[in-house]
């Protein structure tokens, strides 16, 4: 099949593990012979691309808070608008793609930042299948204006966008659908996954009364809101109660002091320590280090990749029970699922440092289930067999490319001035 | 079968609550005409806007659908709600009406996107250049003027047709008993680009005129009142249809006197695309007398229906004869109301659209049945 892949970021410009797993499933794909061009935006910073990957795009950047702390209110609704709902330039690009490489489907990722609805639109107009990979609320966020959900546009996209979705998880599906968005009837709970080689069997844990923690994130910002405040509280919370045995260390990116700060105040400068950012393979492979891996995630995560890559290097993980991945293990056999707070992490770590609970035979059960089921040798079939079903929907009745540029020209005309007008009147 | 549904997006409608001219009656003329000359096969749902939204039937197989305005625009031609996707979901055909407006604008992607037929008229109003800039025109299945001289002004590659009148031959009728002639007749707003000016300058002063129409322009209002100082001028700024209608039967002639640059020297592109006033004369079975502007000499059979000026002294001339020819206005009135009942009725107009639509929504099912 000839596969042109939509995503807003692609590595190595990203923020998360979404932008991860498309270049994972785009290596998969090509791998099982298929041609795949991707089409994403141009780099925040410099960097280089394979040849099957184009970064013409335009980003407009939701993950600037910096510049968002800065601007009017009038200017951040514009900016939404532009990369949730309509980006007349990047039709124009898309449908140059849509015209010279001729994909028998369309894959699409991560569409905020690139006026993912006018896309949508685009390709509804023209008939081109499509298949959604669902990782985020991101159908939401296209629908979203003023910081809610606007009925129209969800109803909207319930009647019109009509494709294939691939959600991560049962939870992500609800969410969206609770947001006012249905999603139809062709929708596949396909989980996220883990790639690479199966390491070698891991020789051992640190003994009872004595044990290692990890969480990571790609970003620590409490804006991105992944819960590592909790953890750092939970760890308050076990030095409060005597628990002595534990280290906790932090991953990723931190943008300002707060954790820092936060540590301090809860006294658990021993015990806490804020890693900083390493290489996604680096980090898989530290976690052979650790006995541990707690994320609590955002409120509701769809489904993490960190918690896999932590289990196939033998972590017991402990998470959200409200996560996404949660859903796919069993808790106290493969897992523990916990309430997201300070006092659900801390009692679960505790039960683990004092050895009331298998940690180990937890952790070696989780492993072998994520290698036997969440592998995406495994999990690429499945996604192989959504974009050749969705290839073969007819296509008749399909409207042009000029008419499709035009209404997004239109579209975004219309959104700017609605902008103006409604920022006038707030 | 089951009627197929046709919806006519329209920015303003004719109602209290609403403007009142030939842009705003028009559409609901056609909405009745489409329901009652396809005897059936087709309802029309008229959308507007309003503060109080609502649904009621203002005639057999019409409706009034009136949705929430998203926001006061300085422009009411620009009004646009967040509930016309969902009021024009279950439509077979979209004809919008005033076709360079917001409104316009908002239904035209809206209703593409749906993959409805469209339909679009332009009814002279305007208040944004979208349409034009963008060539938006391409994109639907039809233009529909109401003259040639109208459809002249299209610059589209989308197809153009004509269809003319759409007046109401059954609300303007002449009187049952003949009533005596003994005035000049305006009716239509009283906006600088309808001439009315001209007609005071040219009204013999022995003759009486009433001019019949909402005042939209202070200035203006008080130049005419100006100007018929010392003639036999009557202003009735606030005539219900019914006594609109006793006006027409009592006229020696209806003229429109609109004007391409107006006292003012403002400059009109197209200050009238039919002259509907001519037709609701010439419906009440009295002549029609009309400035060779525009649309409006292509409405008028010269000497048959009525007459087309070139300059004052020529109106005056035809409005002296009028009143003083001895059953030349009854005879021209006669046949300007066969002409109504012939080629312009809201019927007649009605199924010649109805006839557009049905080709219109053939093609489209075939579309979505092949995919």
């Amino acid at each position: 099949m000839k596969i042109l892949v939509v995503s807003s970021l692609y590595p190595p410009d990203t923020v998360g593990g979404y932008e991860m797993g498309c270049r994972q499933a785009v290596d998969a794909l090509i791998a099982r012979g298929h041609e795949v061009r991707v089409l994403t935006t141009a780099p925040r910073t410099p960097c280089a691309s394979a040849p099957h990957v184009l970064r013409s795009l335009k980003l407009t950047d939701m993950w600037d808070y910096y510049s968002d702390g800065l601007s009017t209110p009038a200017a951040v609704r514009l900016k939404e608008a532009e990369a949730f709902q309509i980006n007349a330039f990047n039709v124009h690009v898309m449908l140059g793609q849509l015209g010279e490489f001729e994909p028998d489907v369309v894959y699409l990722w991560m569409l905020v930042g690139i006026g993912g609805l006018g896309l949508l639109g685009c390709l509804h107009h023209l008939r081109t299948p499509w298949v959604w990979h669902l990782m985020d609320e991101v159908p939401s966020k296209l629908c979203t204006q003023f910081y809610r959900v606007q009925p129209a546009l969800a109803a909207e996209f319930s009647r019109q966008i009509r494709g294939t979705f691939l959600a991560c998880s049962g939870q992500l599906v609800e969410t969206i659908e609770r947001s006012g968005i249905e999603l139809g009837s062709r929708v596949e709970v396909v989980p996220n996954w883990v790639v690479g080689g199966r390491p070698a069997p891991r020789k051992g844990y640190s003994s009872v009364g004595r044990i290692k923690i990890a969480s990571a994130a790609a970003l620590l910002d409490r804006n991105y809101d992944k819960g590592i405040d909790l953890l750092i509280e939970a760890a308050g919370l076990l030095r409060e109660e005597g628990v002595e045995g534990f280290t906790l260390d932090l991953f990723g990116k931190a943008t300002d002091g707060y954790f820092m700060d936060l540590i301090r105040s809860r006294g658990v400068g021993d015990a806490v320590t804020l890693m900083g950012p390493l290489d996604q393979a680096d980090l898989i492979e530290r976690y052979s280090e650790y006995d541990v891996f707690g994320f609590p995630g955002r409120t509701k995560e769809p489904f993490a990749f960190a918690p896999l890559e932590a289990m196939t290097r033998g972590c017991a993980a402990v998470v959200n029970r409200a996560n996404g991945e949660a859903e796919w293990f069993v808790h106290g056999v493969d897992c523990l699922k916990v309430e997201r707070s300070a006092r659900g992490f801390a009692t679960a770590f505790r039960q683990l440092i004092e050895g009331t609970v298998p940690l180990e035979s937890i952790a070696r059960r989780g492993q072998a289930v994520v290698w036997r089921d969440f592998q995406l040798d495994a999990i690429a079939p499945r996604i192989e067999h959504a974009l050749n079903e969705a290839a073969r929907r007819d296509r008749s009745g399909a409207g042009t490319a000029a008419d499709a540029y035009r209404m997004a020209v239109l579209a975004e005309k219309l959104t700017y001035l609605f902008m103006q007008d409604a920022t006038a009147c707030a | 079968m089951a009627a197929r549904k046709i919806v006519y997006l329209t920015p303003l409608y004719f109602d209290e609550g609403s403007y009142l001219g030939g842009g705003e009656r028009f559409p609901l003329n056609l909405a009745k005409g489409v329901a009652e000359g396809s005897g059936g096969r087709f309802e029309v749902e008229l959308i507007s806007f309003s503060n109080a939204p609502g649904i009621r039937v203002v005639g057999p197989g019409v409706t009034l659908r009136l949705l929430t305005a998203a926001h006061r625009p300085k422009n009411p031609l620009d009004v646009v709600s967040w509930e016309l996707p969902g009021a024009i979901a279950g439509a077979d055909l979209v004809h919008i009406h005033q076709a360079y407006t917001r409104c316009a604008e908002v239904g035209l992607l809206v209703a593409k996107q749906q993959r409805k037929p469209i339909c679009v008229t332009d009814h002279g109003g305007a208040s944004s250049p979208l349409v034009k800039q963008l060539g938006l025109l391409d994109m639907v299945d039809q233009v529909i003027a109401y003259s040639d001289f109208g459809a002249s002004l299209y610059r589209t590659s989308a197809p153009v047709m004509v269809v003319k009148g759409g007046v109401d031959g059954t609300g303007f009728t002449p009187a049952a008993e003949p009533l005596v002639r003994d005035r000049v007749l305006y009716v239509g707003r009283l906006l600088p680009h309808k001439g009315v000016d001209r007609l005071i300058e040219a009204l013999p002063p022995d003759l009486p005129l009433t001019i019949c129409g909402r005042t939209y322009h202070d200035r203006y209002f008080e130049h005419l009142k100006t100007l018929a100082a010392g003639k036999r001028v009557e202003f009735v700024t606030d005539a219900d249809d019914e006594r609109t209608l006793d006006l027409y039967r009592r006229a020696w002639a209806n003229v429109l006197p609109s004007v391409h640059v107006d006292c003012y020297g403002q400059a009109y592109e197209a200050p009238e695309l039919m002259g509907l006033t001519l037709l609701e004369a010439m419906a009440c079975g009295t002549p029609a007398i009309a400035s060779r502007v525009a649309a409006m000499p292509e409405f008028i059979r010269e000497g048959e229906t009525g007459f087309v000026f070139d300059d004052l002294s020529e109106l005056s001339g035809q409005l002296r004869r009028l009143a003083e020819e001895p059953g030349l206005a009854d005879r021209l009135g006669k046949q300007g109301r066969q002409a109504v009942e012939e080629e312009f009725d809201y019927r007649v107009a009605g199924g010649k659209l109805a006839a557009v639509y049905e080709r219109l929504i053939a093609r489209a099912s075939q579309s979505e049945m092949a995919a």
